[in-house]
């Protein structure tokens, strides 16, 4: 057996090794109700904005506290803390995912990710909105 | 219906060059083809002529679908569904290219643009590769020209559509009852572009990259070519400059990438492992392996079937990644990728024309690729070079695999299987990927710079004074590297034993580089470039370790004890408010948000730092400028732009992430105002109203106001009362001045407004039977002015680009030095 086969397999096995442990990162997206159960966890949510329900950002009182309330996949609506000051245009958003954990009956993120409309649904919008005036 | 006033030509001349342009290239490719294969001198060289003529004919067609398009978008033609999304009267001259190459269609483009060029190059040099080589080249352009040819093929209700046409009419793909009006174009306006992307990054990256993504097609292209004419040995050579040219522009383009993304992007940072960036990185390491295994192959003999298989995977991942960027597969795990234009099934077509061919042949040929059946020593450096290609692969697998997640999905979804198989990438992804490329990183660094004291063909036992010089080279390294990363691990507060062994690696690769360039490299410049490389790998690593390590968030000092349990301090603790004026103490400096400007859409803030020694001594100050963009309307912030102050040694990183509301939506602002409350006060002169914070005495009347609100004319009786504000603890007084006046026998009421009080009047009635005045009065909430800045601290983040630079030019430098020898044994013999 060639030496180079023997260091290609290692890396093989170290690769097969390697890739297992990531997919073990990979946790599919909870719901609230399983981020509560536990609440040392991080966890990822993903769910739509309440666009009725009303949001807060005071940063007079502290730049890094954002709250609204979000529905997740089962449509339950939680309040969500978002540690960070609020994102431009967010009322747009259309998907939210939320990474953090429960706590006492809110969602505590630390970080989101949001998706907005697309740029050609926009447009379709826009010309419409033209065509009416 | 007859439209007027478009403009329907140069539409007209582009669709037609689109069609001639792909006929051409499958013309080119064919011919090209059989110029190869042909048997007779005279056969190939009349094929060949026909070849080059056909690709003659498809890149000046291109030229003129890209010039079309240009036209078509310098002059707002919005009867252009490309120029109606990518520009608007008022987007800057400058920002054309920009928005040419925005959109998928315009992207393509410039790819094809540099293929063109580079096939030309490659005519004129290619010699006896010329012929096939271009015929791949050809054959890649007509799948890449079938991006923008826009044809729908109708099978019934269903259609399949082939491409998107930059030129096509808004009025054919939209739906809008604008377009009953035959002079539509006349009235819309076109959407201009994104304000992120305006800014001279968008003008210089792009066609950067695509030029990197566009020259590795070269090396892939000599690969299949050896595979086709059965010389596995003599296409290593010429296609070494390619290769490393390929190398030096696709990693310039994706460290301008980083670049962007930290000098103008408010994500605070060069590299986010979004997949969008792996996807560009991983051909590129792949590439590298290639060059790796290209020069074992040249060297030793060894590897010319890793090199084959490197140099295909190159190309087919550049492919790859264009087809995670632009089928919308990525979703919601980007903030590059364009959105889903309906074409997913070409661009998988796409990839595997140019993986199942390649491949086939390569197993096919496998047997007859030559490799020397003695084994290669351990003391050789073909070995330890091998090696560390496999750890770039290594690299790859692992960054691919993640990259991959929505892949992976789309197919389990498509199989109708169960919901549990879905997986999502990462919670923190960044922690993610620098685990596990930590240990590439130590890997890499460590044998490419030892290697390079190891010889070609070395053989299995070494003699005393070979290995003497190995260990007092290598060895002697390793521990003036654990004294000197020792210092620097104790004075730079590297703590963390992953970081302490990224630190010994990345200083260990600095120090043998050093050691390499003054014992061996001296004035060879064939090994030189290599070792400049190498070098550079070590000072990036030094530079990633400082500046992601010890970031710091700068803008603390806004939470302190309420910190919420299982949450970091930097995952709460970012952003700081700082009121208009008022110096505020974040970390080591006084900051002061000292004003703002607005020029068109940008809003200019200026921010003062001040640093403060123990005395209270200003020891340094300096201003900052971050800035905001507002939309068309100025109703919402479009996009934050980050300032950054650069020293030698540490950077500091400045943006706005948040405005009061009222700044940021002026609707908010007028709804504000509509909701004051005015409290009605019947005053005699000499009266007072008391406010919250102040109060104002009626002085008496006017006859000749001066309140600027208010512009005369003739016929007008107005009468102005005399408001004096004072406060209790100032001796400084404001006066306010609303006006009662009788305009046509009707009474108006001109207002006034003491802004620092934040107190405004009406003044609605005069009483004229018992000489009193009626007066309203609004208290509005002291005005809001603050912004909340976020800062952070990169220390020694210039190691950062200068390695990256020093290795890419460590790339071209070997490039050029290459092609000087190369023209030097022509011009020899």
């Amino acid at each position: 057996m060639k030496k180079t086969h023997l260091i290609g397999g290692i890396l093989i096995l170290i690769s097969v090794i390697a890739l297992m442990s990531m997919v073990q990162e990979m946790s599919p997206y909870v719901s609230f109700s399983d981020a509560a159960k536990q609440p040392d966890r991080k966890f990822q949510v993903v769910g739509q904005l309440s666009k009725d329900k009303e949001m807060v950002y005071n940063p007079e009182e502290n730049p890094n506290y954002f709250s609204f309330y979000m529905r997740d996949q089962n449509e339950e609506e939680r309040k969500v803390v978002l540690l960070d000051a609020k994102p431009q245009d967010f009322e747009r958003t259309e998907e939210i995912v939320l990474t953090g954990s429960m706590k006492d009956g809110e969602f505590i993120a630390s970080s989101m990710l949001v998706k907005c409309p697309s740029k050609y649904v926009e447009e379709e919008v826009r010309l419409k909105e033209i065509s009416y005036q | 219906m007859e439209y007027i006033n478009e403009h329907l030509l140069p539409g007209q001349i582009g669709h037609f060059c689109i069609i001639l342009g792909f006929v051409s290239s499958i013309l080119a490719a064919v011919s090209f083809f059989a110029a190869t294969n042909a048997k007779e001198d005279i056969l190939q060289q009349s094929w060949k002529r026909i070849g080059r003529l056909a690709f003659t004919v498809h890149g000046i067609s291109i030229f003129i679908v890209i010039a079309c398009v240009f036209y078509v978008m310098i002059n707002s033609y919005y009867e252009y569904d490309y120029a109606l999304q990518h520009v608007s009267d008022d987007l800057d001259f400058k920002y054309i290219f920009s928005a040419f190459w925005e959109g998928q269609e315009g992207s393509f483009m410039l790819w094809l643009f540099w293929h063109i060029v580079l096939g030309g190059v490659l005519m004129f040099t290619a010699k006896e590769w010329e012929a096939p080589v271009m015929s791949i080249l050809s054959f890649i352009q007509v799948f890449l020209v079938s991006m923008i040819l826009g044809l729908y093929f109708y099978f019934g209700d269903e259609f399949f559509k082939i491409g998107s046409n930059p030129l096509v009419l808004t009025r054919d793909v939209r739906d809008a009852p604008i377009f009953s009006n035959p002079n539509y174009t006349s009235l819309i306006n076109g959407n201009g572009l994104n304000p992120l992307l305006q800014n001279y990054w968008m003008t210089i990256h792009p066609p950067t990259l695509f030029l990197g993504f566009a020259s590795t097609c070269v090396p892939f292209m000599y690969a299949v070519a050896g595979l086709w004419t059965g010389k596995h040995k003599e296409w290593l050579k010429p296609v070494l400059p390619w290769a490393l040219f390929s190398g030096a522009i696709l990693g310039l383009g994706i460290l301008m990438g980083g670049a962007w993304a930290y000098e103008a992007l408010s994500f605070g940072g060069y590299w986010a492992w979004d997949p969008v960036e792996n996807m560009s990185l991983v051909p590129w390491l792949i590439l590298i392996a290639g060059i790796h295994a290209n020069l074992i192959a040249k060297g030793a003999g060894y590897s010319i079937k890793s090199t084959y298989l490197f140099y295909i995977f190159t190309f087919v991942l550049i492919l790859y990644s264009t087809f995670l960027t632009r089928s919308g597969i990525l979703g919601d795990t980007s903030v590059h990728a364009f959105t889903e234009m309906g074409m997913e099934w070409q661009l998988v077509g796409f990839i595997m024309a140019f993986l199942i061919p390649p491949l086939g042949m390569f197993f096919y040929r496998m047997r007859s690729i030559p490799s020397p059946k003695r084994e290669e020593s351990v003391y050789s450096r073909e070995f330890w070079m091998f090696i560390g290609a496999l750890v770039l692969l290594f690299s790859s697998i692992l960054i691919s695999f993640t990259t991959s997640i929505p892949v992976y999905n789309t197919i389990f979804t498509a199989l109708d299987m169960p919901e549990s198989w879905q997986r999502r990438p990462p919670i923190d992804v960044v922690d993610h990927y620098n685990r596990y490329q930590l240990w590439i990183g130590v890997l890499l660094a460590v044998f490419s710079g030892a290697a390079q004291f190891l010889r070609f063909k070395e053989q299995d036992s070494l003699s005393n004074e070979r290995i003497g010089k190995l260990v007092r080279n290598i060895g002697y390294t390793a521990i003036l590297t654990s004294f000197v990363s020792f210092l620097i691990a104790w004075s730079g507060n590297i703590n963390a034993w992953q970081y302490k062994l990224l630190l010994w690696s990345g200083v260990f690769s600095i120090l043998i580089n050093m050691n390499y360039i003054l014992s061996v490299v001296k004035f060879n410049m064939k090994l030189a470039g290599s070792a400049m490389g190498h070098l550079g790998i070590g000072i990036l690593m030094i530079g990633v370790l400082f500046s992601g390590a010890n970031k710091d968030f700068v803008s603390r000092g806004f939470m302190d004890a309420s910190m919420i349990e299982g949450f970091t301090e930097e995952d709460a603790d970012k952003n700081i408010l700082l009121p208009k004026g008022l110096p505020t103490k974040m970390s080591d400096y006084l900051v002061t948000y000292v004003g703002d400007e607005i020029d068109g859409f940008t809003r200019t803030f200026n921010i003062n730092y001040k640093k403060l020694g123990d005395d209270g001594k200003v020891l340094e100050e300096f201003d900052l400028h971050p800035n905001v963009l507002y939309n068309k309307m100025m109703t919402k912030i479009e996009a934050s732009n980050p300032d950054t102050k650069h020293y030698a040694h540490k950077d500091i990183f400045t943006h706005v992430v948040g405005l009061p509301i009222s700044e940021v939506d002026k609707e908010v602002e007028k709804k504000q105002l509509d909701s004051l409350k005015y409290e009605t006060h019947i005053l005699k002169q000499g009266d007072t109203i008391w406010a919250t914070k102040s109060y104002i005495v009626f002085e008496g009347f006017n006859q000749k106001p001066t309140n600027e609100k208010y512009v005369s004319k003739s016929g007008d009786i107005p009468v102005a009362a005399n408001l004096v504000a004072r406060k209790m603890d100032t001796e400084k007084i404001w006066k306010a001045e609303p006006i009662y006046l009788i305009r046509e026998s009707f009474g108006l009421s001109i207002d006034d407004e003491i802004k620092e009080l934040g107190l405004k009047f009406k003044f609605p009635k005069v009483n004229p039977q018992d000489r009193t005045v009626t007066i309203a009065m609004a208290e509005t909430k002291p005005r809001q002015e603050y912004v909340v800045l976020q800062a952070i601290l990169f220390p020694w983040i210039n190691l950062v680009w200068i390695g990256c630079l020093l290795s890419l030019f460590g790339l071209f430098f070997s490039m050029i030095y290459r092609i000087r020898s190369k023209r030097k044994r022509i011009a020899d013999s």
